[in-house]
């Protein structure tokens, strides 16, 4: 669960830079919130369905890394 | 941190090709017009004076990364704060080394695919890289440092011999006087691409020959600083100022010309693995600093699991980054510059250091 919080406060922040570098490029608040989002929106099918294993893989790597720190714990204890 | 050493060798070899990088790909100070070249000289002149800043940070701190002695410097809470968002920073700039990349690609070779797909692969590959560590890094650094020579040296030799290179292409020189060069040089090439190598204040302290990093960091920054100019002389005198401020690679446009015995010709697809290793390890070098970075600051116990998530961050944002190449061109060269650049390769460093000084002072003091 840490490794996501990070990943996502990572996202958050790195967002926030490329959306402040488009406000300096003159664009207003929505053109800017466009700017970022229509790149991915226009993509096709079958980027999204790269994107879509990729997203699933950023979500389960980190929760079977979690399961497996789990498991490994309590093995001793057996 | 990671317990791993690299030689003063992959060293040299990795600031070598960083530098050359994305720098060698785009019209690097091509506002400077025919004067393009010393802008480049003269901005590896001020990456020396940076790199006294970041040496002497280093001397005082030689066995902590940057994330921990920013924490020494100005308090624990505001130094993870500044070194969160350096690492922030880094990520920024490997997304767009990955940005140029696939504009790279999909403009000159792959016109039909898509930049999302060009971008993932190479993402993919540097994710599947650095799990191994800055070790493995560098290994591969040294094997593809000769690679990239051969190519460099063969493809100046082939534009050599076809004739054309017309030097007088350079000519007038000054023609806008000295401050034309100077802005060129404050503007963008002191930040890009020499500045860029703060990154490598994280990778010191794996040094192993710590008495060699002055010799090892200038003699790299002049090999690639004056290869950087004399290949900006030959894009020049052979397309002249005009081609080359209108093309986006204008690299690509010198070696596309090249036409020797009738033959041997459309050689920008050989010269293309030059710059797909130079951007292959800007992205890396970015990317594993940035990784260890949090690693550190987060108290992340195995930074390998780090490097999948974040690999996925810089791809989406590589696509988000610009609407199109033209604009993320003058995203990079004009306001990051100003905005980004200064104040993190500059500013913020000069201020650590005057900090750094006065502590250490006062410390060195207190014992006797």
């Amino acid at each position: 669960m840490k490794i996501i919080g990070i990943a996502l406060l990572i996202s958050l922040f790195l967002f926030a830079l490329i959306f402040g570098m488009d406000l300096l490029l003159k664009f207003d608040v929505k053109t800017s919130i466009a700017a970022i989002l229509t790149p991915i929106q226009i993509i096709g099918p079958v980027e999204i369905g790269l994107l879509t294993i990729f997203i699933f893989f950023f979500f389960a790597l980190p929760l079977f890394h979690e399961y497996k720190k789990k498991k490994n714990k309590k093995k001793p204890a057996e | 941190m990671e317990k791993a050493k690299i030689s003063a060798f992959q060293l040299f070899v990795m600031i070598a090709l960083f530098e050359f990088g994305s720098a060698i790909l785009i019209p690097l100070a091509i506002g400077a017009k025919q004067d393009a070249w010393l802008s480049i000289v003269m901005g590896m002149v001020g990456g020396f004076l940076l790199f006294f800043i970041y040496y002497r940070l280093y001397l005082y701190y030689p066995d902590m990364l940057p994330t921990g002695y920013v924490q020494k410097i100005i308090g624990r809470i505001p130094g993870k704060m500044l070194a969160f968002l350096y690492m922030i920073y880094f990520i920024y700039l490997a997304s767009r080394d990955l940005r140029d990349f696939g504009a790279m690609l999909v403009t000159s070779t792959y016109p039909d695919s898509p930049l999302f797909v060009v971008n993932a692969l190479l993402m993919l590959l540097v994710i599947y890289t650095l799990r191994f560590g800055i070790e493995v890094l560098a290994r591969t650094g040294e094997l593809l440092f000769f690679l990239f020579l051969l190519i460099t040296v063969s493809a100046l030799v082939l534009i050599s011999s076809s004739g054309l290179i017309d030097f007088r292409q350079l000519q007038p020189v000054l023609e806008n006087g000295f401050y034309a060069v100077f802005k060129t040089v404050y503007m963008e090439t002191l930040y890009v691409p020499f500045g860029e190598a703060i990154v490598f204040t994280m990778i010191f302290p794996y040094l192993n020959e710590r008495k060699k990093l002055k010799r090892v960091y200038i003699s790299a920054m002049t090999l690639s600083g004056l290869s950087l100019a004399f290949a900006m002389i030959i894009n020049v005198s052979v397309l002249g100022v005009d081609l080359t401020s209108r093309s986006q690679f204008p690299i690509l446009s010198t070696i596309q010309m090249i036409e020797l015995a009738e033959f041997l010709e459309r050689l920008d697809v050989y010269f293309l693995l030059v710059l797909i290793i130079g951007i292959f390890f800007k992205l890396s070098l970015y990317f594993y600093v940035a990784a260890s970075g949090i690693a550190d600051l987060f108290q992340v116990k195995e930074p390998s699991q780090l490097i999948y998530p974040m690999g996925i961050i810089i791809l989406l944002s590589s696509i988000s980054i610009a609407g199109s190449y033209a604009e993320h061109i003058e995203e990079g060269l004009k306001l990051a510059t100003i905005y980004v650049q200064l104040p993190v390769q500059v500013v913020i460093p000069a201020v650590l250091l005057i900090i750094a000084f006065f502590k250490n002072k006062k410390t060195k003091a207190l014992p006797a």
